[in-house]
């Protein structure tokens, strides 16, 4: 037993020693660590940014060893140095990985890159990974990097583990932020997991969904299958083998034929603004298994229009292929291809052009062969099997005139080559020929009428202007929809709604350009803020070289070109479109030809333009148009025009509509029906923008969602902003081009605003400097008195008159106000007292009876104050006084009463330029009937237009009544209409004349309201009263009332009544919509007076 | 004193202790129904109540504000609300007014917040020169961001805040009354608004009183 333990030991130690000894003489590398990588991307816009190699930056693998050894106190950074677990350990971070990447892979150096913000909230402002500003978003692991609270953890508290992978991601516009449709692309498998990494077998397809993981910075990640996406394979990024588009549930699927490692990708997209807001996603695919012959899908036939321009006196050969591997040139000249059209042959054109057109060209026996069949030239045939018929007779000799000749064919109809021979003497002889390959824009406009976009037009700017009711500087809410509302016509350009923007405006612009400090601009590196801004203010007559205490049209030239093209083809593009607006002159001449070349420099082969890429896009091939049209006298620039139209024609779909990438969308349309009017081409009737009889015009209103009068930006996506606005400045563009007016964007029709030109003699076109400027020009003011028609000649009447001004800027240094006016003799001035908006001085006055002259000053003589309108204007209107006019003892049957004179001065020395300005007093005056009795004078106040809750069959009136007391009640009645008007008792405060209103059948002509004998009164009865704002007649004006205008425009409960219509349409326009909300608000929180009140005490009478 | 008169004089103490008992558990009743109900009609009545605050010292620099309170809303949603309210601008200058902590809602709003405070109009020249503020708030999307009963709770009442400086017209024993003159939480439906003209909406002025 005890030898046998004795062995058995023996054996178990020997078995010991021997494992120790295999494992002794087995390589350590068996043992090492498996390194550990994590991978990372970074994107700009739809595209992965290459590297200082030219390599795209794509799931890069960066070996967590590497980026260990980076010591962040070496960077200055010990500050973010993260011990996650307290073990006293630092973590290796994503700050890490920035530097390293940022280094190593960009080669740029660190000291570039500029952080903010502390532990836990590290902040990039500008310069990592070469990007120049702060527009970046991150992704980790597919995700947003949250905490349970929705919190993002910045760069240098993400801690790395092996296999990690992060996305980088910058965007020029800044709309990624807040986009819905904001997000990275990946690749998810059949699980639904997101994976950067796939394998595949040859000829079996590989099936990935494609999504967008959207949300983030702050809330939940929201996972959406992006359906018609473009999704490229190949063995590089960038250089696609072919692609595959996804389906409804974002799925492709891939058949890869050869075993390799390939890569799949998409680019990233737009989203709800115009702006790409998604990022490109890419996987690798690992396939393995033998080659297969991938199975060809059947090619469509592919058809295009082609036209072949033989040249008269040559004798020619044409020699033409299309092949399945020989797509790309398809004629030549010579030995030159002169196209590559890509095998989409659906109609030649031969034409034979005389010297003296239409001198007969004889082309005897010319054949075609094709197939080795020889044909005849037809014109206008179709060709059937193989015979290609060129000829009028088959097989005939014909005598061809000048003159177009047409066939239809093919792909696999023009699989061999065709000959067009000179068969004179029977041998097909090689000629060196002429053959112009363009395309056919010989119709110009088909039978169609141009359609009448008005309703929609006007619905839509109604919606844009109730419910942006305060646009201020921005793509959205802001410079679009103020370019719709100025050129479309519904505000006119004095109007609040544009002086109360413009008013935001010189605000935000005295900041923003102070803020970036760059010669005007409003923005480092996006010129087309400023480009924006300027086109928009233009189109309400305001000039862009002056807005606050900045010129943005000498951004252009005191940042030079290189800002401006900092955008790409979008800054050029857009600097032109805004220089032509008004004309602008710039202090370097060379700015607007140095754009033309650059523009004309990025012309594609297919003749469109794009942000990115070799394909036309059709919104900056449109927008391009828009820009060159006033330099079409150029050759290069006609030319390159010409591309561009035949272009687009060839892009639009048989919807009407454009692509953009995969999808059709509004804003394509849009941008084309600019285009295209700004060219003189009607987008609903030329026949070359119009398929299967749908225009572009019809295309954009296939967007249009009625009961939200607003635009979609793909079809049944919902509707959206940006979308809304550039649809409806197209329409505006159709709609003027219809209507013979000038294009959206040329302004010369336009009334320009004088500008005041701050001092300053340093010619620099900065703020005001004390020194003296070169020119001055000042505002325009205009005064605004209107008489009432008529007043009773009894002693002792009074009644009142406001002075209005148009044109008042509170940032012009206004110090006094003079006024005189003439009185007539017999009245006498009661008083005169200052609006209660103005502000800053003190009203004096003295009135001399003899010469019946009012004179009147406003100013403050201690402190020399500037002047200000604190009230709201009406209409581009602001108060100053009011005048009380008494009757004393007049003698004739009517008085002018009239401003006589009118000035605004800056300061005492009248020998300067700017000491004053010359208010326009041409209107201020009128005419006063002087009656004895009951008299009535009647002014419409508005009709309704159908699109707000007042119908056409409606109208407003305002009488005023001479000699009754005040609030007795008046019924009208002609026979056929029996109205009850009702007292108004801030009317009558303000004209001292009895005044009432009612809702009144439009079609009742004015003159009938002044006759005598149409009217009942009852001086033992009280009328019924009207208070303006007061919607449910409670006697009190509050949020109540305001909140009725609002769900009157929403269409909640009922349509208002008659009376409510008169209380709540304050603003006295022909709607009652939320500016009428926003009046009440204005009224009771800044007793600004009514627009009604305003317009009452201003119309003229119609009866006089 | 016979034994009869004893009992009876001992019959009469006992009753008169008995309806003294009886007395006591009635007052004890009625006062405690009384304060439930005095307490019932402050939760259930929407009150608005301008905070009257500490005696302020004539000799007061500073700025102090006012807490505009309301104590309840209904079921309805209050799309706007404003309020009217007077005070001597001679003695006091309006500053303008600071938020409170009574939200609004943000359906379907572009944050992704899900309320909002709400954006107060006033203007504060207009104020001072008349001595009524005038404070609106209007929803224009029509509901989407309304006052709603579910965004209150006990410390989430202060519907805003006035501030004011005391002007150097100011003496001890002052007083200044500060009064809502009109306030109005409005619904769509106007029956389900909150308003002072209907007694719907209850208010409490406030008073401020000067001393050393």
């Amino acid at each position: 037993m005890k030898t046998n333990s004795t062995h058995i030991a023996t054996k178990f130690i020997s078995l010991i020693l021997a494992v120790f000894m295999i494992i002794g003489v087995m390589p350590t590398i068996a043992f090492a660590d498996t390194p550990e990588y994590v991978y990372i991307s970074a994107s700009h816009d739809a595209d992965f940014i290459n590297d200082k190699n030219g390599a795209p930056l794509v799931y890069r693998a960066v070996a967590l060893d590497d980026l260990n050894s980076i010591d962040l106190d070496t960077y200055g950074l010990s500050d973010y140095l993260y011990d996650k677990d307290g073990d006293g350990n630092y973590e290796i971070t994503l700050l890490h990985l920035y530097i390293y990447v940022h280094e190593v892979i960009f080669g740029l150096d660190w000291s570039s890159v500029n952080i903010s913000g502390g532990a836990g909230s590290i902040y990039f402002a500008g310069g990592l990974f070469g990007f120049e500003d702060e527009n970046l978003r991150y992704n980790y692991n597919g995700a947003y990097p949250a905490d349970e609270n929705g919190r993002g953890f910045t760069a240098d508290q993400i801690v790395l583990s092996d296999s990690d992978f992060i996305e980088v991601a910058h965007f020029s516009d800044w709309s990624f932020y807040g986009d819905s449709a904001s997000g990275f692309h990946y690749f998810t498998d059949e699980n639904d997991e997101i994976n950067i990494s796939y394998s595949a077998e040859t000829g079996k397809a590989l099936s990935v969904k494609l999504i967008r993981v959207g949300g983030g910075m702050g809330g939940a990640d929201t996972q959406t299958p992006e359906a018609g996406y473009t999704v490229y394979y190949g063995t590089e990024i960038g250089n696609a083998i072919a692609s595959v588009t996804t389906d409804d549930n974002g799925i492709a699927n891939i058949t890869f034929s050869d075993p390799s490692t390939y890569y799949i990708w998409c680019r990233g997209g737009k989203g709800d603004s115009d702006a790409i807001v998604s990022t490109p996603a890419s996987a690798t695919v690992t396939v393995t298994g033998e080659a297969v012959i991938p199975e060809q899908p059947e090619t469509p036939e592919e058809k295009t229009d082609i036209k072949v321009t033989i040249d008269e006196g040559m004798d020619f050969y044409a020699s033409a292929y299309c092949c399945d591997d020989c797509y790309t040139e398809l004629f030549y000249s010579g030995d030159e291809p002169v196209t590559s059209v890509n095998t989409t042959i659906e109609k030649w054109e031969c034409e034979f052009h005389g010297k003296n057109p239409p001198a007969e060209y004889k082309v005897n026996n010319i054949a075609v062969s094709a197939s080795n069949n020889a044909n005849y030239i037809v014109k206008g045939a179709t060709i059937n099997g193989n015979y290609y018929a060129f000829g009028e007779a088959e097989g005939s000799s014909e005598t061809y005139t000048v003159g177009t000749y047409t066939v239809k064919m093919n792909k696999s109809q023009l699989d061999t080559a065709i000959y067009a021979s000179n068969y004179e003497d029977g041998t097909p002889e090689d000629i060196t020929i002429h053959i112009h390959i363009e395309k056919i824009e010989t119709e110009t406009d088909t039978s169609r009428e141009p359609q009448d976009v008005s309703a929609i037009l006007n619905a839509t700017m109604a919606k844009l202007a109730s419910t942006i009711t305060a646009p201020a500087f921005g793509t959205n809410a802001g410079e679009w929809t103020v370019l719709s509302l100025a050129r479309g016509g519904y505000f006119a350009k004095d109007n609040a709604y544009f002086t109360d923007y413009y008013d935001r405006i010189v605000a935000t612009v005295n900041e923003t350009a102070a803020s970036v400090n760059l010669n005007g601009a409003l923005h480092k590196n996006k010129s087309t803020d400023n480009s924006r801004l300027i086109v928009a203010l233009s189109s309400i007559g305001k000039n862009a070289t002056s807005v606050g205490d900045w010129d943005l049209v000498e951004a252009y030239s005191a940042n030079g070109f290189n800002w401006i093209k900092k955008q790409g083809i979008n800054g050029p593009i857009w600097a032109l479109i805004a220089l032509d607006s008004n004309d602008y002159e710039t202090s370097d001449p060379t700015i607007r030809q140095q754009c033309i070349d650059f523009i004309l420099e990025k012309q594609l082969e297919d003749g469109g333009w794009t942000l990115s890429g070799t394909v036309a896009d059709p919104d900056i091939t449109g927008m391009t148009l828009q820009a060159l049209i006033n330099y079409a006298d150029q050759e290069a620039v006609a030319a390159a025009a010409a591309k561009a139209i035949a272009c687009l024609s060839e892009m639009q779909q048989t919807s009407g509509g454009f692509l953009y990438g995969t999808s059709e969308t509004s804003e394509s349309a849009a941008q084309v029906i600019v285009a295209l009017t700004a060219w003189g081409i009607n987008p609903d009737t030329d026949s070359r923008f119009v398929k299967e009889d749908k225009s572009v015009v019809d295309a954009i209103l296939d967007y249009y969602v009625e009961d939200e009068a607003m635009f979609e930006h793909q079809a049944a996506a919902g509707t959206n902003d940006m979308a809304t606005d550039q649809a409806c400045y197209a329409l505006v563009a159709y709609n003027r081009f219809v209507n013979n007016q000038n294009s959206l964007y040329d302004m010369s029709d336009v009334v320009f605003d004088s500008v005041t030109t701050p001092d300053d003699g340093n010619d620099d076109n900065t703020p005001d400097d004390g020194e003296g400027d070169d020119t001055v020009t000042l505002d325009k003011l205009t005064a605004v008195f209107n008489p009432p028609a008529q007043v009773s000649g009894l002693s002792g009447t009074t009644f009142d008159v406001p002075v209005y001004i148009t044109g008042w800027n509170n940032e012009s240094g206004y110090k006094l106000i003079d006024m005189i006016v003439s009185v007539p003799e017999g009245i006498t001035v009661e008083e005169v007292t200052a609006a209660s908006g103005l502000t800053g001085g003190e009203l004096e006055y003295s009135f001399e009876k003899e010469t019946g002259k009012l004179r009147v000053v406003y100013f403050d003589s201690n402190n020399n104050n500037d002047l200000t309108i604190t009230s709201d204007s009406f209409d581009g209107m602001n108060e100053l006084f009011n005048i009380k006019f008494k009757v004393e003892d007049v003698k004739s049957s009517a008085v002018y009463i009239g401003i006589s004179g009118m000035s605004v001065k800056f300061h005492s020395d009248s020998t300067a330029d700017d000491s004053m300005i010359v208010v326009n007093t041409d209107s201020a005056n009128g005419n006063v009937a002087i009656v004895y009795g009951v008299s009535f004078s009647a002014v419409c106040l508005y009709t309704g237009d159908d699109v707000d809750l007042i119908p056409k069959t409606k109208k407003a009136v305002a009488i005023s009544v001479t000699d009754i007391t005040a609030g007795n009640k008046i019924v009208y009645s002609d026979g056929t209409n029996k109205i009850e008007f009702k007292y108004s008792d801030e009317i009558t405060a303000k004209t001292g004349i009895a005044s009432y209103v009612a809702l009144v059948d439009s079609s009742i002509a004015m003159e009938n309201f002044v006759k005598i004998e149409n009217y009942d009164i009852n001086i033992d009865e009280d009328a019924s009263t009207v208070v303006f704002g007061d919607s449910n007649a409670d006697g009190v004006i509050n949020a109540q009332d305001a909140l009725a205008a609002v769900d009157f425009w929403l269409r909640k409960g009922d349509a208002p009544t008659d009376d409510q219509i008169l209380a709540v349409n304050v603003n006295s326009d022909s709607r009652i919509n939320t500016f009428d909300a926003l009046g009440i608000v204005e009224h009771f929180v800044n007793g600004s007076e009514y627009g009604v009140i305003t317009k009452a005490a201003t119309l003229n009478s119609d009866n006089q | 004193m016979s034994r009869k008169e004893k009992a009876s004089k001992k019959k009469q103490r006992i009753i008169i202790l008995l309806v003294i008992i009886l007395l006591l558990l009635l007052l004890t009743l009625f006062l405690f129904v009384f304060k439930r109900d005095n307490d019932n009609s402050v939760i259930s009545e929407p009150t608005l109540t301008v905070e009257t605050p500490q005696k302020l010292s004539v000799a007061e620099t500073d700025t102090f504000s006012l807490d505009v309170l309301i104590s309840s809303l209904g079921e309805a949603l209050y799309p706007a609300a404003s309020m009217s309210i007077s005070f001597d601008p001679s003695t006091l200058e309006f500053l303008g007014v600071e938020e409170g902590n009574v939200f609004v809602h943000n359906y379907g709003g572009e944050s992704r917040v899900d309320r909002l405070l709400p954006d107060w109009s006033v203007n504060i020249e207009q104020s001072n020169k008349s001595g009524l503020i005038n404070i609106m708030y209007l929803d224009i999307t029509g509901g989407r961001k309304s006052f709603g009963k579910d965004l209150l709770a006990e410390d989430y009442n202060v519907v805003l805040r006035l501030r004011f400086r005391l002007r150097g017209s100011a003496r001890v024993g002052d007083i200044y009354d500060i009064i809502v003159e009109d306030a109005v939480f409005a619904a769509s439906d106007e029956t389900q608004s909150l308003a002072m003209t209907t007694g719907t909406l209850k208010i409490i002025n406030s008073k401020i009183v000067i001393g050393e």
